[in-house]
This record gives structure tokens, sequence and C-alpha cells, in this order.
């Protein structure tokens, strides 16, 4: 994400239509493809990014300046997203019924490998709805939108350490997850 | 291994990895698994924003700004209707003082009026008694029992 400068931000503060488009082309891009890797789903995705811009909006005035704008709008959009997929998940308790999903999945895509070959949106969402959501999340930052540890720490509010052994975990669990699909494979 | 993947390890920690991937397949194995994942995650294609977004959110801002200028001008209308409507307690004071001192104006000219006018009638009525009456024992009887007595 680039960075948006002062002047922007001051202008968007006064109510610049303007300046927020400008703020909302910088970041929409970021703000969309994490709604979408948390909540799995681009409807979804589509409402985390309205909501998210609007409370940018309803809260630029009150932004302080005390943190950097980039990291206030990667916690309101990781914030907004987990809220969104926690009420979708409530609303539709069996939407899609995962582990079903994930064994129905052709052999080639049982391994992490197998789904590089084809399309792999929809599987490495599979993948990454079979972690926990802390998990989830700081992988996603890391992995797809490329932030340092210090920045997934500010983000999350949670001490560097907690980053890393997240982020260990999280690629444990995924490599288990792949292994086991492997075994299945040649049973 | 996570550290080293994500180049968080100085550059020491970095080269005895690297030496040891080097003479053990069992880490090298593991290493190659997770450059794999990586390269899952790194390939997933960019979602690309949908079009009309930007549209959607600023027509939500523009609706937002037009309802908070209605509220303001509504809010102007009724501040104005109340200092007008309203009975404040110096209007609702003075009013009532004001009816007070008509009703006490009216009121004093008419019970004066009719104690001056019953008093022009008493005035007239003994003078009338007096005069005409067919009967003036008051006067003579008092006149006459009087100089009866000093006669």
């Amino acid at each position: 994400m680039q960075d948006i400068t002062v002047d922007i931000l001051e202008r968007a503060c006064q109510g610049d239509i303007g300046a927020f488009e400008q703020i909302y082309k910088v970041t929409s891009s970021f703000v969309y493809n994490v709604a979408y890797r948390i909540t799995s789903n681009s409807a979804d995705a589509e409402e985390v990014t309205q909501d998210v811009f609007m409370k940018i909006y309803h809260n630029l005035k009150g932004f302080q300046f005390r943190s950097a704008f980039k990291t206030w709008v990667y916690r309101i959009t990781v914030n907004t997203a987990i809220n969104r997929y926690r009420q979708s998940s409530r609303e539709i308790k069996e939407r899609i019924d995962y582990d079903g999903l994930i064994e129905s999945l052709p052999d080639s895509c049982s391994t992490a490998e197998g789904a590089i070959g084809s399309d792999n949106q929809e599987k490495l969402n599979l993948l990454l709805e079979k972690l926990s959501m802390e998990y989830k999340v700081c992988l996603i930052l890391r992995e797809i939108n490329g932030l340092s540890y210090q920045e997934i720490a500010a983000t999350l509010k949670i001490p560097i350490n907690t980053v890393r052994s997240r982020l260990k975990r999280a690629r444990q669990a995924l490599l288990e997850r792949a292994r086991k699909g492997l075994i299945k494979d040649e049973m | 291994m996570s550290d080293y993947l994500d180049g968080q390890l100085s550059q020491k920690e970095q080269q005895a990895i690297k030496e040891h991937l080097a003479h053990c397949p069992e880490c090298f194995t593991l290493e190659k698994e997770l450059q794999t994942q990586r390269t899952l995650f790194q390939n997933a294609k960019q979602q690309e924003v949908p079009l009309g977004l930007w549209q959607s959110i600023q027509n939500k801002i523009i609706a937002e700004r037009l309802a908070q200028e209605s509220n303001k001008n509504a809010g102007i209308l009724w501040r104005l209707r109340e200092l007008i409507l309203a009975p404040k307690p110096v209007f609702a004071l003075s009013s009532a003082i004001l009816a007070i001192i008509l009703i006490a104006t009216f009121t004093g000219g008419i019970v004066q009026r009719k104690k001056s006018f019953v008093k022009a009638n008493f005035g007239e009525s003994i003078l009338d008694y007096s005069l005409n009456s067919p009967r003036d024992d008051l006067f003579s009887t008092l006149g006459t029992n009087i100089e009866e007595y000093f006669l």
C-alpha cells in the first residue's frame, strides 16, 4: 500500500470528497482482499469494504496521527472483516460443509503443490478456513498482503513474538493438513 | 524455519540454517514444503475491487451529508418554533402580570363608578328624603326636643 500524504488526509478530514477518493484508490485493494480472504466470500468482502470506508469517513476527524494511517486502516479492516465473518457464520451456520468440500476436491488438490497448478482461489480459502481466526489473520496479512512482523503486531495490537509464534503454528497446521491429504491419497 | 523464510533472522543465523539444510534431508524437505506453501499464497490472485464500489460508497456519503443538512435546517426551524411557541417562564409571568393589571384596571373602574353611583344616589336620596319626606320628624323631633329642653 502506498503512503498517503498528510495533505490528502487533512483535505479528507475537511470533507473533500476528492481527497477521500484518493484514499480509497490507494487502500481499497488491500481492504477488499483482506476482507475477501477473511470472509471467503465476495459479497461479504464488498460489504466489509463499504463498511470500512464509511468508518474511515466517520472517524477521520478523530484520527490523531498517533499511529500510521495505514496501520489504522489495517486494523479497521481486520476487525470489520472478522465481525462480518462471525455474523455470517451465525446467520448461516451450515452454509458450507468445508470438511466435505475438502474431501471432495480432486486428488491433486489435497496437497499444496496440487493446489498451485489449478485455480487455487477457492482451495486457498478452504485451507485458510481450517485455521483458527487468529492464525488465519496473521497468515493473510503476512503471506498475501506482505505486511512486516511489526505492521502485523501494530495492526492486531499484539507483541511481535506472538506474531512470530502464530505464523509458525499456522504454517505448521497447514503442512499437517497437506500431509494428511497425502497419506489419504496413498491409502 | 518460519523466521528463516520470513527473513527475520540475523545474517549469521540465516547462514547457519543454510548450512544445516545442506546436510539434513529432513529439514531440507520441511523447507521445501514451506516454500511450496508460500508459493500457494503468493500465486493467489489479488482480487479486483468491484467497479461500482466507490460509486456506492460515494452515494452513501452524499446521502448522509444531505440527511445531516436537512436535520440541521429542521433543527433551526424547530428552535425558532420553540422560541415563539414554547411558554417561557418570563413570557408567562409577564403575560400573567399584564392580565392582572388589565383585570384590575377594568374591575377597579367599574367598582369606583359603582361606588360613586351609590354615593351620589345616597346623597340624592337623603336630600330627597329631607326635602320631600312627608314626615320630617327626624329634623323636627331633634330640633324640637333640644330647643324644647333649653327653652
